[in-house]
């Protein structure tokens, strides 16, 4: 046999039908069904257009998020607990820059008899005193332990540079900012945001979707937690950095963290479908270009990536390292190197092919099983998008061509347009000549 | 349930499949009998550090990842200190170039000096951002020569010192890969949208000319009986302190196990745990707090571990858990809590097999500790887990002889930062 000779691959991967189907409650909440997987399980997502975007004081929006499972007017926080741990259901509060949701991983069986606890938690969350004060005690120390890492003062900075620090997308927490968080603001910004107005659900597993939807109407289909007055609108203005070349120095750090990039759109852009591509060849994967230069040629790092982040309102190009402190300069130049080469030489077909095949695989696991099925229809509802979105993708992954890469390299990833963040051991830095 | 069927290749390589058609993916896990414990004592970190030479090319294929990435796949690796495992996720159509890819890798690999010296500083960054770059990084490469004298499991995967690393030379690592590397050490699990004659054909055809090899007998120290209870004191710049109480438990087919797993549940598993509830909500003493176990193959270890709040003193929060330890030890847990704890694990276990790559790997496991069936009776042993039982178990666990205390202290007098 020989053995150097690879295997047929298949031409044409099918991609599972990707459109979940919606049924509205009788209050309008969209729901969106996807019944597939084979083990007896069901995850449940309300997601709610409250995200630190819509704050008007530091640490409100992830704050309510986090305790809206820490005591009802009907049970303690304790009660909450134990009952969601007998049923062996994980209850999962997160909340980002946009949205934040309430997740729950149940066993299909024991759906029906915690979902009136879950409608509790989120339509009539207590906030007591007590608990809101322990909470802010553990995040705080957590805040402050994660602060000290060099990869979180990276990332704050580039976020600062790139939008400023007034803008909801660009500003972060001091330790200050605990203090002055109190009970009246969480109440408020619950009452403001976890509405039926605001609200979308997303099943995923195996269940009897008739039932279920009964089941929701009960629970969360009724008219009584409307929103009281419109959703306010921020208008927000991006006040970008003048600098393009920001050190912070950390005693010690034996590796210095990294951003490299700049702001983008988000995925209503026509150009976004082919930054994907884009990105993919440069550092979106193990085979991507900074991953085989940077670590598997060089050696200079453990690990190296790019992507291209969306958001409801804007979006980012970000490249990511945390770089030996001996070959930070070599290593940022490969980097620049990288860069320069993709605006300006046009990838190969033979690169190209290989890249959209990686994508095609990468868009097959999005949708296999219904965890990561959920996941990523989550993540367009989150956004607003279209759940067909991902047929454009596919569309444009297999159509793009290397002159179309160039021209889109060219015009959003020039050198001149990024920005760069090194935190760590940068008193000998040495920026290359066009970053001072 | 989950269902198989079971194979052996002449060469000894043992074969699981799973059939899951609600997938159009396959999952392909290689699991090899080797792990950081059989590594020479100045020589630790070799297993790891032979993992990432694994995606550096092998004897007929250059480059691994570029044909990974060519089939439409995703792969990774990890290196414990029982295991080294591969694991791959392609479309099914695609199936057979995952096989030829990890079954080149097991006839022989290439080894070049370049290669070897590049991973090397991969590596060697790696243990710098894990261990050295991040508050509290460095507990486990003290926990585990503290706990451990004899066994192996006295340093950790990576290696116990970045000069371990640097003084690894090829021949080591080639010499490593001939022991251990052989069809009859390894355990190929295949899930996802494939049939079993499919995949006992193609890994006859792939593995099955792959010709048997010995590898090296197992021969590991062990652990002497511990008989004082270990306290060390270490003092960090971080900003709070830590404590870290380790005790010895048993094997990973040792009766006790189940019993051990469910007791750092009940401890810890969940916000209505007894140890979150009395010490990080009731009493503010710490600011996050975990039990568990290692769930390592030979006698491992339970861990309480936890991050003092502000103002709390090291010695006041060390009481105060083992005030906790002999409360619970005082009586029988009630019906409801083990209940609880018993569901708990058996949903757990459900939501991680929605996913056919842990599927592939649990069963891989399962046929290393003794047969991969042994994955659909666990349940059932946590189940016959009686609330006696669990007293009994915790009566001779938490002996303060039985101990190892580690000490993290704060650098800063007020836990400011």
């Amino acid at each position: 046999m020989n053995r150097s000779k690879a295997p047929r691959i298949a031409k044409e991967i099918k991609i599972n039908h990707i459109e979940p189907f919606i049924i509205k409650l009788k209050n309008s909440i969209p729901v969106y069904m996807i019944p597939t997987g084979t083990q007896p399980v069901v995850k449940t997502d309300f997601v709610f257009g409250a995200g630190s975007w819509w704050q008007s004081k530091p640490l409100v929006s992830s704050a309510t998020n986090a305790l809206l499972s820490e005591g009802t007017s009907k049970n303690t926080a304790e009660e909450i607990a134990g009952k969601l741990d007998y049923q062996g259901v994980y209850l999962n509060s997160t909340s980002d820059l946009d949205n934040a949701s309430v997740s729950l991983y149940s066993l299909t069986k024991n759906l029906d008899s915690i979902l009136p606890l879950i409608s509790e938690i989120i339509k009539n969350p207590a906030f007591p005193d007590k608990e809101i004060e322990t909470y802010k005690e553990h995040r705080e120390q957590s805040f402050i332990t994660e602060s000290n890492k060099v990869a979180n003062m990276a990332r704050k900075n580039f976020a600062r540079a790139l939008y400023g620090s007034g803008h909801p997308y660009g500003r972060s927490l001091s330790v200050s900012d605990f203090g002055k968080l109190n009970r009246k603001d969480i109440g408020v910004f619950h009452a403001k945001h976890y509405n039926s107005d605001n609200c979308r659900i997303i099943v995923s597993g195996r269940f009897n979707e008739n039932k279920l939807i009964e089941k929701l109407n009960e629970f969360f289909g009724d008219v009584d937690w409307h929103a009281s007055q419109p959703k306010p609108v921020f208008p927000f203005r991006k006040r970008p950095s003048a600098k393009r070349l920001v050190l912070i120095p950390k005693k010690n750090a034996v590796q210095s963290a990294l951003r490299i990039g700049c702001v983008m759109f988000n995925r209503t852009h026509p150009d976004y479908p082919g930054m994907m591509v884009l990105n993919n060849i440069l550092g979106g994967h193990f085979g991507s270009r900074l991953m085989q230069n940077v670590r598997q040629k060089k050696g200079y790092t453990y690990g190296i990536g790019s992507a291209v982040i969306p958001l409801k309102n804007s979006g980012y190009f970000v490249i990511v390292s945390e770089l030996a402190a001996d070959y930070q300069e070599a290593a940022i130049g490969e980097i620049y190197r990288e860069l320069d080469k993709i605006c300006n030489k046009p990838v190969s077909k033979k690169e190209l092919e290989h890249t959209k095949s990686y994508m095609l695989g990468e868009l097959l696991r999005a949708f296999d099983g219904p965890f990561s099925w959920s996941e990523t229809i989550k993540s367009l509802i989150e956004h607003e998008m279209s759940t067909d979105f991902y047929q454009k993708i596919s569309e444009t992954i297999q159509n793009i061509s290397p002159s179309e890469i160039l021209e889109l390299a060219q015009k959003h990833l020039s050198v001149n347009r990024m920005y760069e963040i090194v935190a760590g051991n940068v008193s000998e830095y040495k920026p290359l000549k066009y970053r001072t | 349930m989950i269902q198989y069927a079971k194979a052996t290749m002449n060469n000894g390589l043992k074969l699981i499949i799973h059939q899951d058609n609600s997938t159009t993916m396959a999952a392909i896990n290689l699991l090899y009998d080797v792990g950081a414990k059989d590594e020479s004592t100045g020589k630790t970190g070799t297993a790891h550090l032979l993992e990432h030479l694994m995606f550096s090319g092998s004897g007929n294929i250059a480059s691994y990842d570029r044909e990974v990435q060519k089939a439409a796949g995703e792969n990774n690796a990890f290196t414990s200190n029982d295991i080294t495992n591969y694991y791959i996720q392609l479309p099914a159509e695609n199936l057979e170039t995952g096989l030829w890819l990890e079954s080149d890798r097991m006839l022989g690999l290439n080894f070049t000096q370049e290669a070897f010296d590049i991973q090397k500083n991969v590596v060697i960054e790696e243990y710098k951002q894990r261990y050295l770059n991040q508050p509290y990084g460095d507990i486990w490469m003290l926990l585990r020569p503290f706990v451990y004298k004899n066994h192996p499991y006295r340093w950790p995967a990576i290696g116990s010192d970045l000069s371990h690393i640097e003084n690894i030379t090829l021949d080591d690592i080639k010499q490593f890969y001939y022991e251990h590397y052989c069809p009859s050490n390894a355990i190929l699990s295949i899930a996802g949208n494939v049939g079993k004659s499919q995949c006992i054909e193609l890994v006859e055809k792939w593995f099955g000319t792959i010709p048997r090899r010995k590898n090296k007998k197992r021969q590991l120290p062990q652990e002497p009986v511990q008989v004082n209870p270990g306290k060390m004191e270490v003092t960090r710049d971080v900003p709070y302190h830590e404590l870290i109480i380790a005790f010895r438990m048993g094997h990973r087919l040792s009766p006790e196990y189940y019993v051990v797993d469910l007791i750092s549940d009940l401890f810890a598993g969940g916000k209505s745990s007894i140890l979150y509830r009395h010490l990080v909500i009731n009493r503010n003493m710490f600011s996050k707090l975990d039990a568990y176990i290692t769930g390592d193959i030979d006698p491992g270890m339970f861990i309480i571990r936890g991050r003092l709040t502000r103002g709390t003193e090291m010695a006041d929060a060390y009481k105060e858990v083992f005030k906790e330890i002999e409360d619970f030890i005082s009586a029988q847990p009630g019906k409801y809590e083990l209940e609880k704890v018993k569901n708990k694990l058996e949903s757990t276990r459900q939501y991680m097999h929605t996913d056919i790559i842990n599927k592939a790997m649990d069963l891989a496991y399962h046929e290393l500790l003794g047969n991969a069936g042994r994955l659909n009776d666990e349940i059932g042993k946590y189940r016959e887990v009686s609330a006696r039982s669990i007293q009994k178990t915790a009566r001779s666990l938490f002996q303060l002889n039985n101990s190892s205390t580690l000490f993290y202290y704060s650098n800063n007098k007020n836990q400011q930062f």
